[in-house]
């Protein structure tokens, strides 16, 4: 018996399924030809790419301006010109080795518009072209944004290009990668930050076409090249590209949320929600400003639908903004105002073991209401703290001669 | 009483001795040692001198010459030889000439891993030396994983995390790769069968990412005796390898004793109990002051023994806390706590699952009880060398149990004694896994065309997978080109992708303990099955078939079931063949087409018949390697003529040599079939056949095929030492499953044999 029949044989009896025939091989050229793409030299051989451009200038000031939200700092003299877009499409998210990159989207700024290039393989072969192009067209660069870069298309072109004998692809490049700096600017807000829901949500970017779902993606390249098919790759190219631009546009609203988070709530328009506000509340206490988010969270709180549904606290905030709100205004000294903030979160988090130890902790030691601290003592289910106020009190027992309990 | 005392009194007790089928005596050995090579880092000099060692032993010198000359290769020498220094003393040798020098460390099991580390780390801090070792598993929290992967000299982990979590993912893993300098491999003999077949191919790959950057590392082996270490560590390595056994660690005398507990039911061939017979030698013993471990095949029968000699306080002055238990899972501080407890003398019995047979350091004692035999004369030999200090005597006693394995090796001491350790079969080859690791490869890094594999070609097998999608051929390369990632694919223990995941029901959310191919998941997983893991009972409550999952629960019986599988053999090729005394043999590939349909169930130690059930799962179709001997067709005439049964006859042989093949080759009872036809349709006579329950096989069937005769001659020499009347499963089973006939009939067919012709029926 020869190999092949050995193989199929040995194939069937572990429940493997036969794979499709092949069919006659197709002129690759004419394919990618009828996708709009154009065959140019790129830096160390040909790429097969598509151009385009679209209105979009780039947003106004500088990329400084997205400091808060960066893990480094940018220098000043960066410009929107130093920023370029990058976008994968793969064979797979699986990672590993085995996972190719077969269209790298690229943007940039250019008198005032966006240009748009997808760079696309049509074989596996063309790889190292497209990547020594890249590399060399990345040089121009100085900052690269993406939607979850840091962790998919950074690494996964790093390691295409350690096999293509390139190290440190794209090292160069400061990495902004807005899916982190959209948690934090809308997270709250939102049901998810997959880019989609973004750009619909914030970014009021309708994409005007059918869009391809992320799973068939990597089936459109492989049929492409194996079946000679290439109905789904045109989709994947549109695709790429409203991804692209997807990105610009949230570029330019990050970049409008982080001026409203400047000027403060003073200034900040009035459709901004609840949800939003409070994340400007955070990202000023990330940044060290305690003032600022101590407004912030006061903006929040007048947007907080609070008084309308009082005891329905279902409808109201969730428990991770009172204690947000709590936490923060405790830093402006205000005791007050901290009790009237307690009793406000009652109707939503009364219940709740924390809300009775802040309430504890605010009487005994800052409006000095000692009955009620051990109230709300007990029912936080705070030992040491009802220990202590009972003895305050003249009810407890004296403290153990050697040392007692610690304060 | 001392231990010297006690053996002259056992030489004198007429009732020991009448159970005694044999005692060696093995005399003491000094030790033979050479200098410190003076080309060694005097930090390391410094190292050695301060844990006392002035010279080393002469495997251990020779392990250094061979490193300093960049030749691979494997050391082969008894448990507690001081076998580690082999490979640490190179390796940080070489990291300390070359801090970017590194060396990956392969064991079979975390729990190893982990004690090899405790042991290079305190070599380590004695050199002063900035030398960062780390264990790499699926237990390294992800934080940790990054600053290992740049910055660890020494990267300690198995074959599993290797094959999953570290060549995939080689890119990470540039700086470990770029400075490879040693890979070593410790337990070689451990990866032997499917396992080994698998690994190897995990370290070809290995060997072919090094490659490509650059780097093309020593190796350096482990192994306990076995009849071909080199022959496994060459294909380990991809290279020849070079074999260092000349063993310079002392020895003091060492007595081995064989000991068959006497029969109480001749009719069914049963023996006193192992367990209870272990136990009363073990006080014996204790009694003597002797320090010792326990051998047990069963965790159920480890926590019987505990239980037993805790209680035995009254005749061996034993005190609560004074005998340990030990078994795979313990976390290092426990294992710690045993080792620290046989040195100072606080511990002075464990007993143990074969978990201890691997090479975990709880340093020598005085007497080594083997409550069975360990299944292959290499692990017997692994055990016993848990006896013995250096310049005292010691003991290593075997008493056998009922089971078939057992009494063969017992009734058959020259055949122990004489032969040597088995042979370990490893095929790297075997298509099915071969295949498997192909794709891995090619996930890794494009084939060029042309490109060897394992210094093979394999550009057929590369082509088939072009044809399947899995790869695409161009620009002269093969590339990977679907979504998946092949290496989850591959589970190490099993040559088929799509096996049968076990669940025990009992923890909650359920706990996966192991995996079993399709094929024989069938008869050992069916529903109401008692299966055996981990030396643990489970009543498999139901096979999902379709899903592919067992659910299971730890249960306590007195029974096993054994599932009736019916089977119809093609040969589909016929690779070799020639002439026995009587008839012929042959070795090829065959296809099974098979059914499980019933299954009994048996009371432990009695063997009766308390049960029965059907089995509902599909026919499964088998493709592998196997032996057949061909017997001449006028057999069915003589045996007629001496009122003898062939197909009985068939059958109660192949019942015996699936007993007595296993002694041969390093295989598991359930890797290897066999089965009688009367008239097979290949050969047109009557056949014999023995074949691998594996797709494709993993070599036992050629190493069968090399030794029948000597099997053959064994088999007849077991058969005629049974003590049994007519028949039973240590010999060729039953006579209610192979025939009345059946003893009669084997005898008949190996006398034949024996003498050359089938005129003669000869006993």
């Amino acid at each position: 018996m020869d190999l092949r029949s050995r193989l199929a044989r040995l194939d069937r009896s572990v429940g493997a399924k036969p794979a499709d025939p092949a069919p006659e091989p197709a002129d690759r050229a004419a394919l990618l030809e009828g996708l709009g793409l154009t065959r140019r030299e790129g830096a160390a051989g040909p790429v097969w790419s598509r151009e385009s451009r679209t209105p979009i200038p780039p947003p106004p000031g500088s990329p400084a301006a997205l400091a808060p939200l960066l893990t480094w700092t940018p220098s000043t003299d960066l410009t929107w010109d130093d920023v370029l877009l990058l976008d994968t499409e793969t064979t797979g998210l699986a990672g590993g080795t085995g996972t190719l990159p077969f269209l790298v989207g690229l943007g940039w700024w250019e008198d005032g518009a966006l240009r748009v290039r997808l760079d696309f393989l049509g074989s596996p072969a063309g790889e190292a072209a497209l990547l020594a192009d890249l590399d060399a067209f990345a040089r121009g660069f100085r900052a690269v944004v993406t939607f979850n870069g840091n962790g998919f298309d950074l690494p996964l072109l790093r390691t295409r290009g350690i096999l293509a004998r390139r190290r440190d692809l794209l090292g160069h490049l400061e990495p902004l990668d807005l899916l982190p700096a959209c948690r934090r600017l809308w997270g709250r807000r939102l049901p998810d930050v997959r880019q989609g829901t973004v750009e619909r949500l914030v970014a009021d970017v309708i994409r005007d076409g059918q869009d391809i779902p992320g799973a068939a993606i990597p089936r459109a390249w492989t049929d492409l090249v194996l079946q000679g098919r290439a109905d789904d790759a045109a989709l994947v190219l549109d695709h790429n590209r409203w991804d692209v631009e997807g990105m610009a546009a949230i570029l330019h609203r990050a970049v409008e949320a982080l001026a409203v988070h400047r000027a403060g709530p003073d200034a900040c328009p009035d459709t901004l929600s609840w949800p939003d506000a409070w994340s400007l509340a955070r990202l000023a206490e990330r940044g060290g400003d305690a003032r600022l988010a101590a407004a912030w969270m006061e903006a929040a709180l007048v947007r907080a639908p609070v008084g309308e549904f009082p005891r329905l606290h279902r409808l109201g905030p969730p428990a991770p903004f009172w204690l947000d709100a709590v936490r923060l205004l405790k830093r402006t000294g205000d005791w007050p105002r901290v009790g009237a903030l307690l009793e406000l979160a009652r109707g939503f988090v009364g219940r709740e073991a924390w809300w009775h130890r802040e309430a504890a902790i605010l009487h005994e030691h800052r409006l000095v209401d000692l009955e009620r601290a051990l109230r709300h003592a007990r029912r936080a289910d705070d030992p040491r703290r009802v220990e202590r106020l009972e003895r305050k009190l003249g009810r407890g027992r004296p403290p153990v001669a050697d040392g007692g309990p610690a304060r | 009483m001392n231990l010297a005392q006690l053996l002259d009194r056992l030489k004198a007790d007429e009732g020991f001795l009448r159970n005694v089928t044999r005692w060696e005596t093995l005399p003491a050995r000094p030790a033979r040692t050479v200098p410190v090579p003076d080309h060694l880092d005097p930090r390391l000099r410094a190292a050695l001198a301060e844990r006392g060692i002035e010279e080393l032993y002469t495997h251990q010198g020779s392990a250094l010459a061979h490193a300093a000359a960049g030749r691979s290769y494997v050391v082969v020498t008894p448990t507690a030889s001081g076998k580690t220094l082999c490979y640490n003393l190179p390796v940080l040798d070489a990291i300390l000439r070359e801090p970017q020098a590194r060396a990956l460390y392969l064991f079979p099991t975390k729990a190893l891993a982990q004690d090899q580390m405790h042991e290079v780390h305190g070599l380590i801090t004695a050199t002063g030396a900035d030398i960062k070792t780390y264990t790499f598993d699926g237990d390294t929290p992800e934080p940790a994983r990054k600053a290992i992967r740049s910055s660890g000299h020494i990267v300690v982990t198995n074959p599993d995390m290797l094959h999953q979590g570290v060549l995939p993912h080689h890119t990470l893993w540039v700086k470990l790769f770029e400075n490879l300098k040693y890979v070593v491999v410790d337990e070689v003999h451990h990866y032997r069968g499917v396992f080994g077949s698998h690994v190897a191919n995990v370290l070809r790959r290995l060997r072919r990412i090094a490659r490509f950057y650059g780097a093309d590392p020593v190796f350096i082996g482990c192994s306990a005796t076995i009849a071909n270490p080199g022959e496994v560590a060459a294909e380990l390595a991809g290279r020849p390898v070079d074999v260092v056994d000349d063993n310079g660690a002392p020895a003091g005398e060492k007595h081995v004793i064989f000991y068959n507990p006497p029969v109480v039911n001749r009719e069914l061939g049963i023996r006193r109990s192992a367990v209870k017979e272990t136990r009363a030698l073990a006080e014996r013993f204790l009694s003597a002051r002797s320090q010792l471990i326990v051998f047990a095949r069963s965790r159920m029968r480890v926590e019987l023994l505990l239980t037993y000699l805790e209680r035995s306080g009254r005749t061996t002055g034993i005190k609560s806390g004074e005998v340990r238990g030990y078994r795979g899972g313990y976390l290092p501080t426990e294992r710690r706590a045993i080792e620290r407890g046989l040195r100072d003398g606080s511990v002075r019995a464990v007993v143990s699952t074969n978990a201890l047979e691997l090479g975990i350091d709880i340093g020598r004692l005085d007497v080594c009880i083997m409550c069975g035999y360990a299944g292959t004369v290499a692990s017997s030999w692994q055990q016993a060398g848990r006896a013995g200090r250096s310049q005292n005597q010691s003991v290593a006693l075997l008493v056998a149990t009922s089971n078939p394995l057992d009494q063969y090796v017992v009734s058959n001491p020259d055949w122990f004694f004489g032969r040597g350790p088995e042979h370990a079969a490893i095929d790297p080859d075997n298509l099915i896994i071969l295949l498997s690791h192909l794709k891995c490869a090619a996930f890794e890094l494009p084939f060029d065309q042309g490109e060897s594999y394992g210094g093979k070609p394999v550009a057929e097998i590369l082509d088939y997978l072009t044809d399947q999608g899995v790869l695409h051929r161009e620009g002269g390369r093969y590339h990977w080109m679907t979504d998946t990632y092949p290496a989850e694919d591959v589970s190490l223990r099993s040559a088929a992708p799509d096996n049968v995941v076990i669940v025990d029901q009992s923890k909650p959310h359920g706990v996966i303990i192991g995996e079993m191919d399709l094929f024989s998941s069938q008869e050992l997983l069916h529903d109401e099955a008692v299966y055996i893991h981990g030396a643990r009972q489970y009543h498999v409550d139901k096979l999902d078939w379709d899903r592919r999952k067992a659910y299971v629960r730890p249960v306590d019986v007195d029974y096993y079931t054994d599932a009736q599988r019916k089977t119809e053999l093609k040969t589909l090729s016929d690779e070799e063949g020639d002439d026995l005394s009587l008839g012929r043999r042959g070795l090829g590939e065959v296809g099974l087409v098979s059914k499980v349909t019933v299954f009994k169930k048996i009371k432990l130690g009695t063997h009766e018949n308390v049960g029965a059930g059907k089995v509902h799962l599909p026919e499964l179709e088998l493709h592998t390697a196997a032996f057949w001997w061909e017997l001449p067709d006028s057999l069915h005439e003589q045996m007629n003529g001496a009122r003898l049964d062939l197909g009985d006859a068939l059958k109660g042989l192949a019942h015996l040599l699936g007993n007595v093949i296993p002694a041969f080759v390093m295989a598991d009872p359930a890797d290897l079939r066999t089965l009688g036809m009367v008239r097979s349709t290949f050969t047109e006579r009557p056949t014999l056949y023995v074949y691998e329950a594996y797709p494709g096989g993993v070599g036992y069937a050629r190493r069968i095929y090399g030794q029948i005769d000597e099997i053959l001659g064994h088999a007849r020499e077991h058969l005629e030492r049974c003590a049994c009347a007519a028949g039973c499963p240590g010999c060729v089973g039953a006579p209610v499953e192979a025939g009345a006939t059946a003893r009669e009939g084997v005898r008949w067919i190996l006398g034949a044999w024996s003498h050359g012709s089938a005129a003669s029926g000869e006993a």
